[in-house]
């Protein structure tokens, strides 16, 4: 399952530089595949979709800091425990209910961006 | 760049360079605010065709020796700055960012940072786009790594006011085809900064550079000049003490009372602009020579006060006869010694001479 950052981020921006998968933005930036991974050029998203990869796509959220659910990995082959999280001071990076993935899912993820 | 071609036929650097050199010498030269945004209005629109010809990453700029280029170590971002001081004392700056994705990108972006510092705070914490900037004189450009994206750490100046001055580091990222300044990398204990700002009294000089055999940035520490001063930074100065910010798992962590090591034969480089408006610049080497130590001229001169009357006692007979070869030895005490014994001796026939202690006539 993807990490996600509830309303009560207080946007310190501690979080963003610790993702290894740069899966995290501030509120009101655009994300995209290309953003801290290997990705180039006309890619195949896990869900089939043809996308470019430094295609801008909107953000996830206005206010406070987001995270993509297609890019997290919960950090599996990079570390022990998201390290979102770990730096949080306000404990606001929790599970998102909504993406719940298989740890092998989630090392298929990591391999898809970083080659 | 199509313009360019149009007008000036085949694209010459040395001639365009000259060509900037005058205009930019005449922003130097202006007399008042209207002359300079004059004539920087033209250098701006010249400066702007020059960045965007595919050579300019290997133009030097060298004959304009006011306006500031700087690269990144991979050679993939060039940032063209320059400032100009206006009547009141205060600065505006101009800045702009070239970015290509690798050596062989035959087209690269050109980015404009303008300089909104009107409508922003005096140290903006947030994340700025490029038409959003606070305005600063960058010096150096150090790139850090982190998953496949380069986030380029940039040390800068900022003239502020008549009272302080500002050294600040920030970050510039790209992202497609937009640029940013501010991303949080900078960690002070629990709590992290997307760019930072230090403060200065303007009679002070703030020491900030990169050191890349330690991987750190190190920065002079500011401290009030005295404590009822706290939070009026025009009254901050180094306390002789340093902080770093050391690279640490791809971010800048603090440390602060680390030790500053001077580099060895480091030379310091001092500009300066004659009434002409012709700058030259000087290189002396950064040591701090002792004059009074050995093998120094001026090693062996023991300094005597000059007594008012030295000169009496340089025509007195004693004065006269040939020195001893030990009396070359003397310290500073004993010739002092020496000069009040010889005082002594003459002081009979000052009595003498003097109208006070003579007798009346009878
Ligand atoms: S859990 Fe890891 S991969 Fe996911 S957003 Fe947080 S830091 Fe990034
Ligand atoms: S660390 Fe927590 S509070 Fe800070 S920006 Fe990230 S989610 Fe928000």
């Amino acid at each position: 399952m993807a990490i996600m950052i509830t309303d009560e981020c207080i946007n310190c921006g501690a979080c963003e530089p610790e993702c290894p998968n740069n899966a995290i933005y501030e509120g009101g930036a655009e994300w995209t595949y290309a953003d801290g991974t290997s990705l180039k050029g006309l890619i195949t998203t896990l869900d089939g979709e043809m996308v470019q990869a430094d295609e801008n796509f909107e953000p996830k959220d206005m206010d406070v800091y987001y995270i993509v659910p297609d890019k997290c990995t919960e950090c599996v082959g990079f570390h022990d425990e998201p390290q979102c999280a770990a730096v949080c001071p306000v404990d606001c990076c929790v599970d998102d209910p909504e993406y719940r993935e298989s740890e092998d899912e989630l090392l298929a993820k990591k391999d898809f961006m970083h080659l | 760049m199509f313009t360019a071609l149009q007008s000036w036929g085949q694209f010459d650097s040395y001639s365009r360079e000259n060509e900037l050199a005058v205009l930019l010498d005449s922003v130097r030269g202006a007399r008042d605010n209207a002359g300079k945004e004059n004539w920087n209005k033209q250098f701006k629109k010249l400066i702007e065709q020059t960045l965007n010809e595919p050579t300019v990453f290997d133009i030097t700029f060298t004959k304009l020796k006011t306006l500031g280029v700087i690269d990144s170590p991979d050679k993939l971002v060039r940032i063209v700055n320059w400032n100009v001081e206006q009547d009141d004392g205060t600065q505006k700056y101009y800045a702009y960012v070239l970015h290509r994705n690798s050596l062989k990108d035959t087209k690269h972006k050109v980015i404009e940072l303008i300089d909104k510092s009107f409508l922003l705070t005096a140290k903006p914490e947030e994340t700025l786009e490029a038409d959003m900037w606070y305005g600063a004189l960058y010096y150096q450009i150090i790139p850090v790594e982190k998953a496949n994206k380069t986030y380029y750490t940039v040390l800068g100046w900022d003239g502020g006011t008549r009272m302080s001055n500002t050294k600040l580091i920030d970050v510039i990222a790209f992202s497609g085809n937009s640029l940013k300044l501010g991303y949080p990398l900078f960690k002070s204990g629990t709590t992290t900064a997307k760019r930072m700002f230090y403060e200065h009294s303007e009679r002070s000089v703030m020491s900030l550079r990169y050191e890349p055999e330690y991987n750190r940035i190190i920065f002079d520490h500011l401290m009030p000049e005295t404590p009822t001063m706290v939070g009026f930074y025009e009254f901050y100065v180094p306390d002789m003490s340093y902080d770093a910010f050391i690279l640490d798992n791809n971010r800048w962590v603090l440390k602060e009372d680390v030790v500053g090591i001077n580099k060895k034969d480091n030379v310091v480089s001092v500009a300066s602009i004659d009434k002409s408006g012709e700058v030259s610049v000087t290189s002396t080497p950064s040591k701090w020579i002792d004059p009074t130590g050995e093998g120094k001229g001026s090693a062996n001169d023991v300094h005597v006060a000059v007594l008012p009357d030295s000169d009496a006692l340089n025509t007195t007979e004693e004065s006269k006869k040939p020195v001893k070869k030990d009396k070359k030895e003397m310290t500073a005490l004993e010739k002092y010694e020496l000069k009040k014994k010889h005082k002594k001796e003459e002081e009979p026939s000052a009595t003498l001479n003097s109208g006070k202690k003579r007798k009346p006539k009878k």
